[in-house]
């Protein structure tokens, strides 16, 4: 039994946790839902000795936990799987999979060789389609949180921590995390999950515990509760829908792509409408990234020509790409898109200097103000002030500042990529809104999604890729989340991830 | 997705090994075509303080660190040694490594006890290691008696001690890097919270990296001494920013997590070759340091272009 006992825990002015007394019982999965800032990641990280408590107690089995740090919680059998990828990028997998204590030989040296095969076999045994020799920053995103998920689950731990560990992976990625966890179920580990997809807390949990604002708001057997309730209970409100309604395409063309090829696209042909949202959908990794990289600028073409409003475009330089109105945001934010140590208003201003500076290049710090001022108050960041930095905020919130940040530059052309990725409800809902609204204004916006009921909600059309190539476009009735699920589980599937 | 052999781009020691070849042969040319055992005694005598000092910087910056410390701990650790081999010889090295030891303790402490940044913990200490170097030999001095000179210079023909020495501390050091210590040197200086996350005891391992670094850098100042015949306060001012020049030359990224203890040798040795070299083509020594900097850019700056055409290279290969 892992219990924790009147929990509180602040971070300066903001109270993350409040109170909290919950225990979760061996064979069980307990799902914590809530939108962001709602507390479940830090309940989770003093569970998982990175955040120590102010106030209370965790004991597991009886026992208190008492001291921080990753190594002892380790040690006691807690082992975590974090939304942030932990592994070492430079090192392989194999280093990565046993770092905390690689074999050796009696001389004291690693055995490279029992390494190597140890961690092959670990790899194998799971149905990881990854090299245990293979540097883990050559991996797609999906793989690389697959290695940390068996990395975990090989340390037999005594209760196991899934932080949003799903965030990165596709739909057979997803099946394969279930088969897991229902072992380590099976084995009596206490499980505790977190995530911002209702069908994941219903295919993975017993119980779930929805927390608002630091608080436990219900602790309910998961078929006891539907999702509407949850949504409720997380929001604190009634919601009208999570979607909003969509409005039809129509216009000329803004942009459009004719057979980009590169180390990981093969001839990829699209056209951007104006007012029209198009999806990009498919397993993780299967090119989706660089396509919108290579629409941007940022990804090297072989091949390929691009043209913005009917004029053909210089590839490779996301400063044509920014002079024509496209505008580009992220999936990981932390490595691309945002100054983690700077301020809001910083980050905000930092696409439009060029506007707002003066004389002799000095920026015009009350034009900053006016313009950051009103961008927050528009997309509702919840920040303690404007000169708060980045890297304080949740989750959620970088992902509006980032979004902000572009759309202060005006585009025409909007590239989203997987921007809802570990965002919670309330947050999605809100950008799922600004989308919809940004589209009827005439923003032509390419959407790539791992959610394919987002990807159903939102767009106009969908294009689903399978290894570097667009292998079905799915419109009008055939455009629906398992239609999706089908087109980028279906043909050859090329991907050694999950069987 | 192509698997790549590396998302990262890697160096390695070979712009140093290479660098090290060449001026050697021109080295080899311009003494006429002979080599002689005298000639690699003297090298490995002229090379052995930097290596050693390197290989202590090489921990550092492997963990993403910096020691600027070290070579005022060279003149600590040779000042001692002069004034007190006429008490006792093992006495002093015990002393001198000791003394050492409790330099790169302070480092440790600083850094991982208050959590300074490493370059102005050490900034601070070279300061201060520097001041006690004066304190306790005012002015180059003491006393080394020559037996020890001469087994420590010379030792038998065809392998003097130096090379000896060398080739013992290489090892130890490449010993290291192999054992689990040296996998979280790379994994700390790749991604420090990421390691932290993976359970690996990230601050006692930084801790242990600034001692370990001092003792190797008054190993090279007792060298020092041993070699001149005497002690000098300062004679370590030089190795400062020499020794973080030697493991840069030898392809270690100065963020840490990539390099070898082979290219922080070969950096040593080029670094020292290149003062042989001026000696022997009749060049003023002045032009020593002016020299040195070209060299690192051009080295550093090769390896970079290196692998800007290496990526290129897998983009045409994909292509067909």
């Amino acid at each position: 039994m892992l219990s924790f006992k009147t929990i509180d825990k602040d971070f300066g002015a903001t109270r993350a946790v409040i109170n909290i007394t919950l225990d979760a019982a061996p064979g069980t999965v307990l799902g914590l839902v809530g939108e962001n800032g709602a507390g479940k990641s830090t309940l989770m990280k003093i569970a998982g000795g990175i955040v120590r408590q102010d106030r209370g107690l965790v004991s597991l089995d009886g026992e208190a936990m008492v001291g921080v740090g990753p190594a002892k919680a380790i040690a006691r059998g807690v082992v975590s799987v974090f939304q942030e990828l932990t592994l070492v990028r430079s090192l392989t997998v194999a280093e990565n999979l046993f770092l905390s204590a690689p074999p050796r030989h009696a001389w004291g040296s690693i055995d490279r060789r029992k390494l190597q095969a140890d961690a092959q076999a670990l790899l194998e045994g799971y149905h990881v389609g990854a090299s245990a020799a293979a540097v883990v920053a050559g991996l797609p995103l999906g793989q690389q949180q697959m290695v940390e998920i068996i990395r975990a689950v090989h340390r037999e731990p005594r209760v196991l921590l899934l932080d949003e560990a799903t965030a990165a992976l596709g739909a057979a990625e997803v099946e394969w995390l279930m088969r897991i966890v229902e072992a380590e179920r099976k084995r009596g580990t206490i499980i505790l999950f977190i995530s911002h997809r209702w069908e994941e807390i219903t295919a993975f949990c017993q119980r779930v515990a929805v927390m608002r604002n630091g608080e436990l708001v219900t602790l309910a057997d998961v078929d006891d509760i539907s999702h509407d309730r949850a949504v409720e209970l997380m929001t604190g409100a009634r919601l009208g829908g999570v979607f909003p309604r969509k409005q039809s395409p129509a216009g000329s063309s803004l942009l459009e792509a004719r057979g980009l090829v590169s180390d990981v696209l093969h001839g990829v042909d699209l056209r951007l409408a104006k007012g029209e949202i198009l999806g990009i959908g498919g397993l993780v990794g299967q090119g989706q990234d660089a396509l919108l990289k290579s629409l941007f600028g940022d990804h090297l073409l072989r091949a390929g020509a691009i043209f913005a409003e009917g004029s053909p475009m210089r590839l490779k330089s996301p400063r044509e790409a920014i002079a024509r109105h496209i505008a580009y945001v992220p999936q990981e934010r932390k490595i691309e898109g945002l100054l983690l140590q700077k301020s809001v208003a910083a980050n905000l201003s930092f696409a439009i200097l060029r506007r707002i500076s003066r004389v002799a290049g000095f920026i015009n710090r009350k034009a900053e103000r006016r313009i950051v001022g009103a961008a927050i108050n528009r997309l509702k960041i919840r920040a303690s002030s404007n000169s708060q930095a980045v890297g304080a905020l949740s989750g959620g919130n970088q992902q509006k500042v980032l979004l902000q940040k572009w759309l202060l530059t005006n585009p025409s052309v909007l590239l989203l990529n997987d921007v809802t990725r570990g965002v919670d409800i309330g947050t999605k809902t809100q950008i799922y809104a600004i989308i919809t609204e940004l589209a009827a204004s005439g923003m032509g916006i390419v959407l790539y999604s791992t959610d394919a009921h987002e990807l159903t909600e939102l767009a106009h059309r969908v294009s689903v890729m399978i290894d570097g190539r667009i292998k079905a476009d799915l419109a009008g009735d055939q455009l629906t989340a398992e239609g999706i699920v089908r087109a980028s589980t279906s043909a050859e599937d090329r991907r050694a991830a999950a069987p | 997705m192509r698997l790549r052999p590396s998302g990262i781009p890697r160096q390695g020691a070979v712009g140093a090994i290479a660098t090290f070849l060449v001026l050697f042969v021109i080295n080899f040319a311009l003494k006429g075509g002979h080599f002689s055992a005298f000639d690699l005694k003297t090298l490995c005598m002229n090379v052995l303080p930097l290596a050693l000092v390197a290989l202590g910087q090489f921990f550092v910056v492997m963990t993403n660190g910096i020691d600027l410390s070290l070579g005022p701990v060279m003149s600590v650790a040779g000042s001692i040694a002069a004034l007190t081999f006429s008490a006792s010889v093992p006495g002093a090295i015990g002393l001198a490594l000791g003394a050492a030891a409790l330099a790169g303790t302070c480092n440790g402490l600083l850094v991982v006890g208050l959590r300074l940044p490493p370059i102005l913990a050490t900034l601070a200490t070279m300061s201060v290691f520097q001041g006690v170097a004066l304190v306790i030999l005012p002015s180059p001095g003491g006393n080394v008696p020559l037996g020890l000179t001469d087994a420590f210079t010379n030792g038998l023909a065809p392998a003097p001690t130096p090379l000896l020495l060398l080739i013992a501390a290489a090892a130890v050091a490449s010993w290291i890097m192999r054992t689990p210590l040296g996998l979280w040197l790379r994994a700390i200086g790749g991604d420090e919270s990421g390691t932290r996350s993976s359970g690996v005891p990230v601050w006692p391992v930084k801790f242990l990296v600034y001692v370990i670094a001092a003792p190797l850098a008054g190993l090279g100042g007792f060298y020092l001494a041993v070699a001149t015949g005497s002690g000098s306060p300062t004679i370590g001012d030089s190795f400062i920013l020499l020794s973080i020049a030697a493991v840069v030359l030898g392809g270690v990224s100065i963020a840490g997590g990539r390099g070898s203890t082979t290219g922080a040798v070969f950096g040593a040795l080029t670094l020292t070759i290149i003062g042989r070299l001026l000696y022997f083509a009749n060049l003023s020594s002045f032009y020593q340091s002016l020299i040195n900097g070209v060299i690192l850019i051009a080295v550093v700056g090769l390896a970079t272009v290196r692998q800007r055409l290496a990526k290129l290279w897998w983009a045409q290969r994909d292509a067909r």
